[in-house]
């Protein structure tokens, strides 16, 4: 009986674990647990091995401050991407959406998140002294600050963009109208700026 | 309990995976924040953006509850700023300084003050004159007395003068230890980095000119 409960315990400890997880709440990490304890072998056992894979092997890329299991990461170890121009992005969840956009074949640097005056994230809690270094190397042409399109990640952009002055050229994401929008439901912010910058046709 | 109102974004501090916490510097009730519901969703991002201006719902059961805000657009500031590295962080820095406003206290003639100042960072020079007149109006609403090196600067500049910006760099630094003795040393707070990093801006923009 004693077994049982303290097994029911474990179970409930699992659940409460992943319901903290983003996307997941505890009716859907019910669900999932459900899903691991009845398929040991083709869901648990493999899910097991891959979260303690990422635990003993997971590193930062002392390049780009990429996480990955390989040092230096996959993307500053590939041949195929070109050094000439680099990429810099807030957070890893910021290069795995220009990733699946499939439209960039450079290389990144992930700062590790914006500036903020307010909650005193200055220059140095970044990773900013290595992208700067990184921007000495005269091979590198281009400079994209991909940061968020909000004043924190605006701020970070200016500040950058003042450092690597005279060091390659620096550009930065547009902004405008998504794919699929309609003006109609658009806030007056993003269309004031798409109106902005628009540009012949 | 309920009221509507208007305010500026201060901050908003996200609160679980898709709500937040929003303060909100507000014209009948200070600074005052409120949770919002959905405030990652995507019609609500640009809302939630410091500095734009919005008109306000709250509830609350009682009226010292946190309270639940419902926010709608009414100027977008922020995207208007994106562009000018000194806009914001002129901004950074005047809703850092609201920061020291107390909570729920209501403050018409700062919240006045914030609104001109936003229309008023497009040049150095006039952006040092709208962080005159806010420090101006922060310390006579904490109830302190403003420097008497402010009185020249708290002309309204047409930024045209060549002797403007040398005015308000003399009222900052007025203005700067007055704030920084009466309202941030007693707590063992400093000045914000955003103003010092502002301040220092100003300075390189007049030398520049010379």
């Amino acid at each position: 009986m004693a077994e049982s409960a303290e097994r029911g315990a474990e179970i409930a400890r699992l659940i409460s674990l992943l319901a903290a997880l983003p996307g997941l709440g505890p009716r859907s990490a019910r669900r999932a647990v459900l899903h691991l304890i009845t398929r040991r072998e083709e869901s648990l056992k493999p899910l097991i091995t891959a979260l303690t894979r990422l635990d003993t092997e997971m590193r930062q890329c002392p390049q780009c401050g990429a996480i990955d299991i390989r040092v230096p990461c996959r993307i500053c170890a590939d041949p195929r991407r070109s050094g000439e121009i680099l990429c810099v992005v807030e957070h890893m969840g910021d290069l795995w959406a220009l990733e699946r956009a499939e439209a960039f074949r450079g290389r990144y640097h992930v700062l590790g998140g914006a500036l903020c005056a307010l909650d005193g994230i200055g220059p140095e809690d970044l990773n900013i002294a290595s992208l700067l270094e990184r921007a000495r190397n005269p091979e590198l042409r281009e400079i994209i600050l991909a940061t968020n399109a909000t004043v924190d990640g605006q701020t970070t952009a200016h500040y950058l963009a003042e450092k690597l002055s005279g060091m390659a050229t620096v550009s930065r994401l547009a902004r405008g109208v998504p794919i699929g929008s309609e003006l109609d439901y658009m806030d007056d912010g993003t269309l004031a700026d798409a109106l902005r910058q628009r540009r012949p046709f | 309990m309920e009221w509507r109102d208007s305010g500026y974004v201060l901050s908003a501090r996200r609160h679980g995976e898709s709500h937040a916490v929003l303060t909100l510097l507000t014209e009948r009730h200070g600074r005052h924040a409120g949770w919002v519901r959905g405030a990652t969703a995507k019609r609500m991002r640009g809302v939630l953006e410091r500095g734009n201006r919005v008109s306000v719902l709250w509830k609350a059961r009682l009226e010292e509850h946190l309270g639940l805000y419902m926010v709608e657009m009414e100027e977008a500031h922020a995207a208007r700023l994106m562009d000018n590295a000194l806009a914001l962080l002129a901004l950074d820095c005047l809703a850092a300084l609201a920061g020291a406003l107390p909570d729920r206290a209501a403050s018409p003639s700062l919240f006045q003050s914030f609104g001109e100042s936003l229309s008023r960072l497009a040049s150095p020079m006039s952006a040092a004159a709208a962080l005159v007149s806010f420090e101006n109006t922060l310390l006579r609403e904490l109830g302190y007395g403003v420097p008497p090196e402010t009185a020249a600067a708290r002309i309204i500049h047409d930024g045209s003068r060549e002797d403007d910006m040398r005015k308000s760099l003399a009222a900052l630094d007025a203005l700067g230890s007055r704030l920084l003795a009466d309202v941030y040393a007693p707590y063992g707070r400093t000045l914000p980095p955003a103003r010092l990093r502002l301040v220092e801006k100003f300075r390189s923009a007049d030398s520049s000119r010379l």
